[in-house]
Parts: structure tokens; C-alpha cells; sequence
């Protein structure tokens, strides 16, 4: 049973779903303090994707005009980046396909997709970063959620829509690989 | 579709916290906001939730013809079936038709075109009018004898009785144009 929301309490303490309540009542402020909760991580997710600051900026404002549409009457049933991570995605794919489409041919474009997105930032002597860029998207992103965003298992399973099966295998994987890896097995060594 | 390499158990799946914290360490890329970007977005949020918070999805017309005009507009719209501009413009013809006779007509009752030999048209201006009415009546008050038609009402004699019908047909004609 949902606790009833506290009107007194500031916004900054309610949780996503409290603050969800008030927006489907047309509060503006409740949706102000979900935007500023989680703009950083749908931007940075969005950038993940598409490696680009300006479509991800695009991205985020996409999505949120996505999110503002579902108003009134939208449910949240868990995790509001559960909601967020797949409009996020869907929204970088879409950017980058437009983006690739003024600058290069349908070839280029399939070439462009078939390569792997972007992973973190390669520096100079950052073995494990290197290590992570030779994995594929799919498995470089499990990672990621799980162990950088810290998101469960089940969480992963619906942010990226894929079975639950699909994401431990992908883990495995992931973990496999860079336990082999010999930049990067110390790290599971004791 | 599961990769070569299954895992066999959920430990498989769990990282040394040396990674973890070596994986939340690395060097990223941040993107930072601009202030016009926030604007704009709590913008479009201000505007979509006050209808809600209002409860409504759209705003009313102002009045009746703000909404018949948004009629017509959807009617004309392009988009939509071919007939429909002509529909309307045959509709908006015949209204035209209808105005410009219902206006001729009362410019131009249709006593002015009653015939000269109507009995009542005693002074002989082709309609029948007031002016007929008064002609009757002078012709009484000095004693003439009009003519035996003009006993309206047919009690047999020609007097102010006859005189009042006159009358009250002129202003029937000017209200309807016919007798």
C-alpha cells in the first residue's frame, strides 16, 4: 500500500513515485525536481550512446518531452530509469542514424552501425579502459549498469528489454573476458 | 540466445571489489547542461501540466463563431475529401441567392407591382396603397359616389368601413408584399 504523500515534505525528499503522484496532478515543481534528479544520467547515458555532445543533448530533451507526454496518468511501477533507459537508447539510435544520414552514404551508415558505440574514454595507460573498448556494446553496457550504475540483474533485463537469462550470460561474458584479459586479471586475483 | 561460454552459477557473476571500484574510477567524459536547455524543457512542462492541473485537454472556443470558423476551416482543410469545397461554396451560393431575393423584395414590395386595374388602386399609381385608402375617403367626405366594387366588405354601401379595409390591406401589402 503507497504511503500518502506528505504535502508538507520538500520535494527534494520525495521519492520518484511521490513526485510522479504530483505531476499527474499538474504540479510543475514535482516534475522540476524528477528533471534535475535525473538529467545527468539520462545526458551522460545519452552521450554513452551516441558519443556526441550535441545529439546527446538533443537526446535529453527528447526524452524528457517523451517522459512529460505521458502526463496525466502515467504509472510508475518501479525504478523511474527503468522507464527512461529504453526511451534514452531508442532516441540515441535514432539521433545517430540521422546524424550519419547528412554526412555519409547508406554503406557508411551500416559500417557506422556495425561498429561498437562508444565505451569510456581511453586514456593514455588506462589498461582497463582498454580493456572494456574491445568488448562488444551488448556486454561493455551490461557492465556497465551493473557495476557503474549498480543496477540489479532485473533492472538490466528491463532497461535494455532482453531476458533475464540473456543479461547473466552477458555478465559472464563480460567478467570472462576480462578475467583472461592481461591488462586487466589482476584485478581478480587476490 | 546464450553466448558459448554459460555461466554456471551466480557467483560467476559477481565482480571483485578491485574492479568495481577501479570500473567507478574511470575517466569519463561528463556532459554539462546548458542553462537554455533546462529553460526549455521546464518551459514545455509548465505549459503541458497547467492544462492538466486545470483538467482539461483543450481550450474552448471564445464564443460560437470562433468555433464555426474552426468548422469551416477543418472543412476546407486540404487534406481532406474533394468535394467538400464545392459542397460549400454551392452552399454558400445558395445562401447568397436567398439573401439577395429576400433583399430585393423588401426593397421592392410586391404591391408596387399589383395590377393598375385593381379596383382598390383608386388613384391609379399601379399599387395599392394608404394613398387609396385617403383617396376613398376624400371622395366620401365630399359626397362623391364611388364605385359599387369598392363595397369591400359587402354590406351593401360604400363607407368608412370600406375605407378601414383599404387601409388595412396597404399596410398588409407594405408588410408582406402581397394581398
Amino acid at each position: 500500500m503507497q504511503a500518502p504523500v506528505n504535502a508538507a515534505a520538500k520535494p527534494d525528499s520525495l521519492s520518484d513515485l511521490d513526485l510522479v503522484a504530483a505531476v499527474n496532478g499538474g504540479d510543475v515543481d514535482a516534475f522540476e525536481v524528477l528533471y534535475y534528479r535525473h538529467r545527468d544520467w539520462v545526458v551522460n547515458l545519452a552521450f554513452r550512446f551516441t558519443g556526441d555532445r550535441d545529439l546527446a543533448l538533443d537526446v535529453l530533451q527528447e526524452t524528457f518531452l517523451y517522459f512529460l507526454k505521458k502526463f496525466p496518468g502515467f504509472e510508475l511501477s518501479a525504478n523511474l530509469r527503468t522507464f527512461l533507459y529504453p526511451a534514452v537508447r531508442n532516441l540515441s539510435i535514432a539521433g545517430r542514424r540521422k546524424a550519419a544520414r547528412y554526412q555519409s552514404s547508406e554503406e557508411e551508415i551500416r559500417m557506422m552501425e556495425a561498429r561498437t558505440a562508444t565505451g569510456p574514454v581511453v586514456a593514455e595507460g588506462e589498461p582497463l579502459a582498454a580493456a572494456l573498448a574491445g568488448l562488444s556494446e551488448e556486454h561493455r553496457e551490461v557492465l556497465t549498469l551493473r557495476f557503474v550504475d549498480g543496477l540489479s540483474l532485473a533492472e538490466i533485463a528491463e532497461f535494455m528489454e532482453i531476458p533475464l537469462g540473456t543479461v547473466k550470460s552477458r555478465l559472464h561474458h563480460g567478467l570472462s573476458t576480462l578475467r583472461q584479459d592481461p591488462r586487466t586479471k589482476s584485478f581478480f586475483e587476490a | 540466445m546464450m553466448d558459448k561460454n554459460s555461466y554456471r552459477g551466480d557467483e560467476d557473476l559477481e565482480a571483485p571489489d578491485k574492479l568495481v571500484k577501479a570500473l567507478a574510477t574511470l575517466p569519463k567524459e561528463r556532459v554539462s547542461v546548458p542553462r537554455h536547455v533546462d529553460e526549455a524543457i521546464l518551459r514545455e512542462a509548465r505549459e503541458h501540466l497547467r492544462s492538466v492541473g486545470q483538467g482539461q485537454e483543450a481550450k474552448p472556443p471564445a464564443w460560437p463563431w470562433a468555433e464555426m470558423m474552426r468548422v469551416i476551416g477543418d472543412f476546407l482543410r486540404p487534406n481532406g475529401p474533394r468535394w467538400r469545397p464545392v459542397a460549400l461554396w454551392s452552399a454558400m451560393a445558395a445562401s447568397f441567392v436567398l439573401v439577395a431575393w429576400l433583399m430585393y423584395n423588401f426593397a421592392h414590395p410586391a404591391s408596387s407591382h399589383a395590377p393598375a386595374q385593381s379596383v382598390e388602386d383608386l388613384n391609379h399609381d399601379g399599387k395599392v396603397d394608404i394613398l387609396d385608402a385617403f383617396c376613398l375617403a376624400r371622395q366620401l367626405e365630399r359626397g362623391g359616389r364611388p364605385s359599387r366594387q369598392l363595397d369591400l366588405n359587402g354590406d351593401g354601401v360604400v363607407d368608412q368601413r370600406d375605407v378601414a379595409i383599404i387601409a388595412a390591406h396597404a399596410v398588409s401589402l407594405e408588410r408582406t408584399g402581397r394581398l
